[in-house]
Protein backbone atom coordinates (compact mmCIF):
# COMPACT_ATOMS: atom_id res chain seq x y z
CA UNK A 1 0.00 0.00 0.00
CA UNK A 2 2.75 2.23 1.08
CA UNK A 3 4.29 1.73 -2.12
CA UNK A 4 1.41 2.12 -4.00
CA UNK A 5 1.39 5.53 -2.47
CA UNK A 6 4.79 6.21 -3.13
CA UNK A 7 4.33 6.02 -6.89
CA UNK A 8 1.18 7.83 -7.35
CA UNK A 9 2.61 10.37 -5.35
CA UNK A 10 5.79 9.86 -7.59
CA UNK A 11 3.64 10.33 -10.74
CA UNK A 12 1.56 13.56 -9.68
CA UNK A 13 5.06 15.10 -8.90
CA UNK A 14 6.48 14.38 -12.30
CA UNK A 15 3.34 15.24 -14.01
CA UNK A 16 3.65 18.67 -12.17
CA UNK A 17 7.32 19.21 -13.18
CA UNK A 18 6.57 18.28 -16.78
CA UNK A 19 3.84 20.54 -16.84
CA UNK A 20 5.70 23.42 -15.34
CA UNK A 21 8.08 22.86 -17.79
CA UNK A 22 5.80 22.77 -21.00
CA UNK A 23 3.95 25.91 -19.32
CA UNK A 24 7.44 27.93 -19.46
CA UNK A 25 8.36 26.69 -23.11
CA UNK A 26 4.77 27.20 -24.18
CA UNK A 27 5.65 31.24 -22.72
CA UNK A 28 9.04 31.05 -24.20
CA UNK A 29 7.57 30.06 -27.48
CA UNK A 30 4.82 32.56 -27.15
CA UNK A 31 6.96 35.62 -26.42
CA UNK A 32 9.33 34.77 -29.18
CA UNK A 33 5.53 34.14 -31.74
CA UNK A 34 4.87 37.96 -30.39
CA UNK A 35 8.16 39.48 -30.55
CA UNK A 36 8.13 38.01 -34.29
CA UNK A 37 4.88 39.04 -34.78
CA UNK A 38 5.47 42.59 -33.56
CA UNK A 39 8.06 43.11 -35.36
CA UNK A 40 6.49 42.31 -38.24
CA UNK A 41 3.79 44.63 -36.86
CA UNK A 42 6.23 47.55 -36.63
CA UNK A 43 7.31 46.80 -40.96
CA UNK A 44 3.06 46.67 -41.71
CA UNK A 45 3.09 49.86 -39.96
CA UNK A 46 6.42 51.63 -41.06
CA UNK A 47 4.65 50.08 -44.41
CA UNK A 48 1.69 52.31 -44.08
CA UNK A 49 3.64 54.72 -42.84
CA UNK A 50 5.36 54.91 -46.33
CA UNK A 51 1.94 54.64 -48.14
CA UNK A 52 0.32 57.62 -45.81
CA UNK A 53 3.73 59.72 -46.74
CA UNK A 54 3.08 58.62 -50.09
CA UNK A 55 -0.48 59.92 -50.47
CA UNK A 56 0.55 63.09 -48.93
CA UNK A 57 2.90 63.63 -51.52
CA UNK A 58 0.98 62.83 -54.34
CA UNK A 59 -2.07 65.40 -52.98
CA UNK A 60 1.21 67.90 -53.02
CA UNK A 61 1.99 67.26 -56.42
CA UNK A 62 -1.57 67.03 -57.78
CA UNK A 63 -2.05 69.97 -60.17
CA UNK A 64 -5.44 71.30 -59.54
CA UNK A 65 -7.50 68.78 -60.37
CA UNK A 66 -10.13 67.07 -58.64
CA UNK A 67 -9.11 66.22 -54.67
CA UNK A 68 -11.29 63.77 -52.74
CA UNK A 69 -10.71 64.40 -48.89
CA UNK A 70 -10.80 61.76 -46.86
CA UNK A 71 -14.07 60.13 -45.28
CA UNK A 72 -12.54 57.17 -43.83
CA UNK A 73 -12.91 57.47 -39.70
CA UNK A 74 -9.33 57.78 -37.90
CA UNK A 75 -7.81 59.05 -40.59
CA UNK A 76 -6.32 62.64 -41.41
CA UNK A 77 -5.40 64.25 -44.97
CA UNK A 78 -3.77 67.20 -45.68
CA UNK A 79 -4.63 69.87 -48.51
CA UNK A 80 -1.95 71.52 -49.99
CA UNK A 81 -2.55 73.82 -53.00
CA UNK A 82 -0.56 74.07 -57.00
CA UNK A 83 -1.17 74.48 -60.46
CA UNK A 84 -3.40 77.40 -61.22
CA UNK A 85 -5.52 78.88 -58.64
CA UNK A 86 -8.56 79.57 -59.88
CA UNK A 87 -8.99 76.02 -61.38
CA UNK A 88 -7.98 74.80 -58.06
CA UNK A 89 -10.60 76.42 -56.55
CA UNK A 90 -13.42 75.55 -58.64
CA UNK A 91 -11.90 71.65 -58.57
CA UNK A 92 -11.11 71.05 -55.07
CA UNK A 93 -14.04 73.18 -53.16
CA UNK A 94 -17.89 74.21 -54.29
CA UNK A 95 -18.93 77.41 -53.37
CA UNK A 96 -22.20 77.96 -50.46
CA UNK A 97 -22.14 81.55 -50.64
CA UNK A 98 -20.22 83.93 -53.03
CA UNK A 99 -17.75 82.81 -55.75
CA UNK A 100 -14.64 82.53 -57.23
CA UNK A 101 -14.42 86.15 -58.51
CA UNK A 102 -15.01 87.36 -54.91
CA UNK A 103 -11.67 85.92 -53.99
CA UNK A 104 -9.21 85.76 -56.97
CA UNK A 105 -6.81 82.89 -56.20
CA UNK A 106 -3.24 82.43 -57.49
CA UNK A 107 -0.95 79.51 -56.07
CA UNK A 108 2.14 81.54 -55.58
CA UNK A 109 5.79 80.42 -53.91
CA UNK A 110 6.54 81.89 -50.55
CA UNK A 111 9.32 80.48 -48.26
CA UNK A 112 9.56 77.43 -50.54
CA UNK A 113 5.80 76.45 -50.24
CA UNK A 114 3.06 76.70 -52.52
CA UNK A 115 0.40 78.81 -51.26
CA UNK A 116 -3.20 79.93 -52.00
CA UNK A 117 -3.57 83.70 -52.42
CA UNK A 118 -6.63 85.02 -51.82
CA UNK A 119 -7.66 88.35 -52.75
CA UNK A 120 -11.24 89.04 -50.74
CA UNK A 121 -13.41 92.23 -52.37
CA UNK A 122 -15.71 92.15 -48.77
CA UNK A 123 -18.70 90.15 -50.31
CA UNK A 124 -18.73 87.21 -47.59
CA UNK A 125 -17.85 84.10 -49.28
CA UNK A 126 -17.41 80.82 -47.84
CA UNK A 127 -16.09 77.37 -50.03
CA UNK A 128 -15.86 74.24 -48.96
CA UNK A 129 -14.69 70.69 -49.44
CA UNK A 130 -16.58 68.04 -51.04
CA UNK A 131 -17.00 65.31 -48.76
CA UNK A 132 -20.09 66.13 -45.61
CA UNK A 133 -18.43 65.37 -41.89
CA UNK A 134 -19.62 64.60 -38.68
CA UNK A 135 -17.00 64.47 -35.76
CA UNK A 136 -14.63 66.68 -37.79
CA UNK A 137 -11.11 67.97 -37.14
CA UNK A 138 -9.68 70.82 -38.96
CA UNK A 139 -6.43 72.98 -39.25
CA UNK A 140 -5.46 75.76 -41.66
CA UNK A 141 -2.56 77.23 -41.30
CA UNK A 142 -2.86 80.83 -42.37
CA UNK A 143 -1.32 84.23 -42.94
CA UNK A 144 -3.18 87.37 -43.30
CA UNK A 145 -1.19 90.00 -45.54
CA UNK A 146 -3.80 93.45 -45.76
CA UNK A 147 -6.67 91.32 -44.95
CA UNK A 148 -9.05 93.26 -42.16
CA UNK A 149 -12.36 91.44 -41.35
CA UNK A 150 -13.31 87.72 -40.38
CA UNK A 151 -11.75 84.41 -40.96
CA UNK A 152 -13.79 81.78 -40.64
CA UNK A 153 -13.23 77.87 -40.24
CA UNK A 154 -16.28 76.34 -41.31
CA UNK A 155 -17.73 72.90 -40.11
CA UNK A 156 -21.25 70.98 -39.96
CA UNK A 157 -22.07 73.52 -43.10
CA UNK A 158 -25.48 73.11 -44.90
CA UNK A 159 -25.91 76.41 -46.61
CA UNK A 160 -24.83 80.03 -45.55
CA UNK A 161 -27.52 80.15 -42.78
CA UNK A 162 -26.74 76.91 -41.44
CA UNK A 163 -23.10 76.05 -40.07
CA UNK A 164 -20.56 75.77 -37.40
CA UNK A 165 -17.54 77.88 -36.64
CA UNK A 166 -14.65 79.47 -35.63
CA UNK A 167 -13.56 82.99 -36.36
CA UNK A 168 -10.76 85.04 -36.10
CA UNK A 169 -10.47 88.61 -36.42
CA UNK A 170 -7.48 90.76 -35.30
CA UNK A 171 -6.46 88.29 -31.66
CA UNK A 172 -10.35 87.61 -31.15
CA UNK A 173 -11.47 84.27 -31.63
CA UNK A 174 -15.30 83.32 -31.43
CA UNK A 175 -16.65 80.19 -31.28
CA UNK A 176 -20.25 79.30 -32.31
CA UNK A 177 -22.66 78.32 -34.69
CA UNK A 178 -25.54 79.41 -36.91
CA UNK A 179 -28.92 78.29 -37.33
CA UNK A 180 -31.02 79.75 -39.89
CA UNK A 181 -29.05 82.55 -39.96
CA UNK A 182 -28.83 83.52 -36.00
CA UNK A 183 -25.33 83.27 -34.98
CA UNK A 184 -25.28 81.78 -31.29
CA UNK A 185 -21.35 82.12 -29.93
CA UNK A 186 -20.25 79.23 -27.71
CA UNK A 187 -17.39 80.75 -26.08
CA UNK A 188 -14.65 83.57 -27.11
CA UNK A 189 -11.46 84.82 -26.07
CA UNK A 190 -8.18 86.48 -27.31
CA UNK A 191 -5.13 84.95 -28.52
CA UNK A 192 -1.63 85.65 -29.25
CA UNK A 193 0.57 83.96 -31.79
CA UNK A 194 4.03 84.36 -32.35
CA UNK A 195 4.50 83.93 -35.98
CA UNK A 196 2.81 85.23 -39.12
CA UNK A 197 1.33 81.67 -39.50
CA UNK A 198 -1.65 81.05 -38.11
CA UNK A 199 -2.11 77.48 -37.32
CA UNK A 200 -6.55 77.93 -36.82
CA UNK A 201 -7.64 74.48 -35.53
CA UNK A 202 -11.45 73.47 -34.61
CA UNK A 203 -12.60 70.69 -33.61
CA UNK A 204 -15.92 69.26 -33.55
CA UNK A 205 -16.45 65.98 -31.03
CA UNK A 206 -19.52 65.39 -30.39
CA UNK A 207 -21.28 67.93 -28.29
CA UNK A 208 -17.56 69.25 -27.66
CA UNK A 209 -16.03 72.07 -29.85
CA UNK A 210 -12.88 74.02 -29.63
CA UNK A 211 -11.23 76.65 -31.23
CA UNK A 212 -6.97 76.42 -30.87
CA UNK A 213 -4.17 78.24 -32.07
CA UNK A 214 -1.75 75.53 -32.80
CA UNK A 215 -2.07 73.12 -29.95
CA UNK A 216 -3.34 75.92 -27.45
CA UNK A 217 -6.96 75.98 -26.55
CA UNK A 218 -8.04 79.22 -27.16
CA UNK A 219 -12.29 77.97 -27.23
CA UNK A 220 -14.04 75.49 -25.50
CA UNK A 221 -18.49 75.44 -25.94
CA UNK A 222 -20.60 72.86 -26.33
CA UNK A 223 -23.92 72.32 -28.15
CA UNK A 224 -26.53 69.77 -30.08
CA UNK A 225 -24.83 67.78 -32.32
CA UNK A 226 -25.52 68.74 -35.33
CA UNK A 227 -26.05 66.77 -38.76
CA UNK A 228 -23.07 65.80 -41.34
CA UNK A 229 -22.13 69.03 -43.15
CA UNK A 230 -18.65 70.38 -45.70
CA UNK A 231 -16.22 72.15 -43.51
CA UNK A 232 -13.94 75.24 -45.47
CA UNK A 233 -13.32 78.59 -44.89
CA UNK A 234 -15.11 81.66 -45.12
CA UNK A 235 -14.15 85.32 -45.52
CA UNK A 236 -16.05 88.51 -44.50
CA UNK A 237 -13.79 91.31 -45.54
CA UNK A 238 -11.07 92.81 -47.86
CA UNK A 239 -7.90 92.27 -48.65
CA UNK A 240 -4.93 89.60 -49.22
CA UNK A 241 -5.03 86.02 -46.96
CA UNK A 242 -2.44 83.28 -47.66
CA UNK A 243 -3.55 79.34 -47.43
CA UNK A 244 -0.40 77.06 -47.16
CA UNK A 245 -2.47 73.84 -46.09
CA UNK A 246 -5.69 72.71 -44.96
CA UNK A 247 -5.80 69.02 -42.34
CA UNK A 248 -9.03 67.16 -42.37
CA UNK A 249 -9.14 64.97 -39.83
CA UNK A 250 -12.31 62.43 -39.39
CA UNK A 251 -12.28 61.59 -35.81
CA UNK A 252 -12.98 58.60 -34.38
CA UNK A 253 -15.81 57.43 -32.70
CA UNK A 254 -15.60 55.39 -29.40
CA UNK B 1 -1.07 74.79 -5.67
CA UNK B 2 1.06 74.60 -8.97
CA UNK B 3 4.20 75.20 -7.65
CA UNK B 4 3.76 71.72 -5.34
CA UNK B 5 3.67 69.66 -8.11
CA UNK B 6 6.28 67.57 -9.44
CA UNK B 7 8.05 69.29 -13.09
CA UNK B 8 6.85 65.87 -14.67
CA UNK B 9 3.44 66.64 -14.13
CA UNK B 10 1.30 68.46 -16.59
CA UNK B 11 -1.86 68.86 -14.05
CA UNK B 12 -2.47 68.40 -10.96
CA UNK B 13 -5.37 65.85 -12.40
CA UNK B 14 -3.90 62.86 -12.37
CA UNK B 15 -2.65 63.27 -8.92
CA UNK B 16 -6.68 63.61 -7.85
CA UNK B 17 -8.61 61.27 -9.70
CA UNK B 18 -6.98 58.14 -7.90
CA UNK B 19 -8.72 59.27 -4.74
CA UNK B 20 -12.47 59.05 -5.70
CA UNK B 21 -11.89 55.86 -7.93
CA UNK B 22 -10.19 53.88 -4.36
CA UNK B 23 -12.53 55.09 -1.91
CA UNK B 24 -15.65 54.13 -3.46
CA UNK B 25 -14.20 50.93 -4.06
CA UNK B 26 -13.10 50.47 -0.56
CA UNK B 27 -16.77 51.88 0.14
CA UNK B 28 -18.58 49.30 -1.87
CA UNK B 29 -16.62 46.10 -0.81
CA UNK B 30 -17.57 47.67 3.31
CA UNK B 31 -20.72 47.99 2.33
CA UNK B 32 -21.13 44.49 0.81
CA UNK B 33 -19.43 43.32 3.81
CA UNK B 34 -22.17 45.07 6.46
CA UNK B 35 -24.54 43.26 4.30
CA UNK B 36 -23.26 39.82 6.54
CA UNK B 37 -21.66 41.36 9.46
CA UNK B 38 -24.54 43.85 10.50
CA UNK B 39 -21.91 46.17 12.68
CA UNK B 40 -22.32 50.13 13.65
CA UNK B 41 -18.37 50.50 12.76
CA UNK B 42 -18.84 49.03 9.24
CA UNK B 43 -21.73 51.38 8.99
CA UNK B 44 -19.99 54.21 10.02
CA UNK B 45 -17.17 53.27 7.98
CA UNK B 46 -19.27 52.54 4.67
CA UNK B 47 -20.84 56.29 5.10
CA UNK B 48 -17.72 57.81 5.45
CA UNK B 49 -15.79 56.10 2.66
CA UNK B 50 -18.80 57.37 0.31
CA UNK B 51 -18.79 61.03 1.37
CA UNK B 52 -15.15 61.43 1.03
CA UNK B 53 -15.78 59.61 -2.01
CA UNK B 54 -17.98 61.99 -3.17
CA UNK B 55 -15.96 65.23 -1.58
CA UNK B 56 -13.06 63.79 -3.88
CA UNK B 57 -14.72 62.97 -6.93
CA UNK B 58 -15.98 66.65 -6.51
CA UNK B 59 -12.28 67.76 -6.71
CA UNK B 60 -11.50 65.54 -9.75
CA UNK B 61 -13.93 67.35 -11.63
CA UNK B 62 -12.92 70.58 -11.19
CA UNK B 63 -9.22 69.30 -11.93
CA UNK B 64 -10.19 68.04 -14.64
CA UNK B 65 -11.99 70.32 -16.39
CA UNK B 66 -9.15 73.01 -15.73
CA UNK B 67 -7.00 69.85 -16.71
CA UNK B 68 -8.69 69.85 -20.26
CA UNK B 69 -7.82 73.00 -21.65
CA UNK B 70 -4.30 72.90 -20.92
CA UNK B 71 -3.23 70.39 -22.20
CA UNK B 72 -2.52 69.20 -26.33
CA UNK B 73 -5.34 66.77 -27.35
CA UNK B 74 -4.00 65.60 -30.70
CA UNK B 75 -7.56 65.53 -32.92
CA UNK B 76 -8.31 61.92 -32.52
CA UNK B 77 -8.35 61.95 -29.39
CA UNK B 78 -11.11 64.61 -28.96
CA UNK B 79 -14.19 62.39 -29.19
CA UNK B 80 -12.57 60.22 -26.23
CA UNK B 81 -11.84 63.82 -24.39
CA UNK B 82 -15.12 64.57 -24.76
CA UNK B 83 -16.62 61.51 -23.90
CA UNK B 84 -14.49 61.29 -20.66
CA UNK B 85 -15.71 64.83 -19.65
CA UNK B 86 -18.78 63.39 -20.23
CA UNK B 87 -18.78 60.68 -17.99
CA UNK B 88 -16.82 62.55 -15.31
CA UNK B 89 -20.02 64.81 -15.24
CA UNK B 90 -22.40 61.90 -14.81
CA UNK B 91 -20.09 60.19 -11.79
CA UNK B 92 -20.08 63.16 -10.29
CA UNK B 93 -23.65 64.40 -10.32
CA UNK B 94 -24.20 60.64 -9.46
CA UNK B 95 -21.40 60.33 -6.76
CA UNK B 96 -22.97 63.70 -4.64
CA UNK B 97 -26.79 62.51 -5.27
CA UNK B 98 -26.16 58.98 -4.00
CA UNK B 99 -23.87 60.21 -0.66
CA UNK B 100 -26.64 62.63 0.45
CA UNK B 101 -28.81 60.30 0.29
CA UNK B 102 -26.68 57.79 2.12
CA UNK B 103 -26.49 60.12 4.90
CA UNK B 104 -30.03 61.48 5.30
CA UNK B 105 -30.70 57.14 5.31
CA UNK B 106 -28.26 57.30 7.89
CA UNK B 107 -29.35 59.95 10.02
CA UNK B 108 -32.46 57.92 10.16
CA UNK B 109 -31.23 54.59 10.70
CA UNK B 110 -33.19 53.38 8.02
CA UNK B 111 -29.91 51.97 6.22
CA UNK B 112 -30.36 49.49 8.59
CA UNK B 113 -33.26 47.63 7.02
CA UNK B 114 -31.61 44.87 5.30
CA UNK B 115 -33.40 45.36 1.67
CA UNK B 116 -32.88 49.18 1.54
CA UNK B 117 -29.15 48.11 2.34
CA UNK B 118 -29.13 45.59 -0.58
CA UNK B 119 -30.53 48.38 -3.03
CA UNK B 120 -27.77 50.77 -1.77
CA UNK B 121 -25.28 48.50 -2.13
CA UNK B 122 -26.42 47.85 -5.70
CA UNK B 123 -26.89 51.27 -6.46
CA UNK B 124 -23.15 51.80 -5.67
CA UNK B 125 -21.99 49.20 -7.00
CA UNK B 126 -23.23 50.88 -10.45
CA UNK B 127 -21.58 54.04 -9.54
CA UNK B 128 -18.50 52.12 -9.51
CA UNK B 129 -19.30 51.14 -12.78
CA UNK B 130 -19.27 54.69 -14.01
CA UNK B 131 -15.91 55.17 -12.41
CA UNK B 132 -14.53 52.66 -14.26
CA UNK B 133 -16.12 53.86 -17.96
CA UNK B 134 -14.64 57.27 -16.36
CA UNK B 135 -11.36 56.45 -15.82
CA UNK B 136 -11.22 53.91 -18.68
CA UNK B 137 -11.53 56.64 -21.17
CA UNK B 138 -9.05 58.65 -19.28
CA UNK B 139 -6.57 55.94 -19.49
CA UNK B 140 -7.26 55.81 -23.05
CA UNK B 141 -6.37 59.53 -23.51
CA UNK B 142 -3.06 59.02 -21.66
CA UNK B 143 -2.16 55.68 -22.78
CA UNK B 144 -3.48 55.72 -26.84
CA UNK B 145 -3.43 59.61 -27.19
CA UNK B 146 -0.60 60.57 -25.02
CA UNK B 147 -2.46 63.52 -23.49
CA UNK B 148 -0.85 64.71 -20.79
CA UNK B 149 2.96 63.32 -21.58
CA UNK B 150 6.03 64.41 -23.03
CA UNK B 151 5.10 62.75 -26.36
Amino acid sequence: MKTLKRTVYAVILLAAIASITACSQGKKSEQAESDEHGHSEMKAESHHDEEAIHEHSEDENHAGGHNEMTKEAGSNRTWTPSGNGTELIKSDFHFITGSAKNIKAEVTEVDESQVLELIADGTPTAFVFHNQYGNVGMIATLKKLDFKGTIRLIHHAKDDSNYEFVSIIDNKMKLGRVINGTEKVFDESTFEVDSDWVPLKVTAAGTHFKGYIGDKTITHGHGDKMENGFVGVMLEGNGKVLIKSVEIAVLEDE
Amino acid sequence: METLLPDWAPNIHPMIIHFPIVLWLVAVLVDLASLFLPKSWLRNMTITLYVLGAVSAVAAYLSGDQAMDMVSVPMQGEVTAGNHSDWGHYTLYFFTAYAIIRLILFWKQWDKKKWLAIVLFILGTLGMGMVAQTADLGGKLVYKYGVGTQK
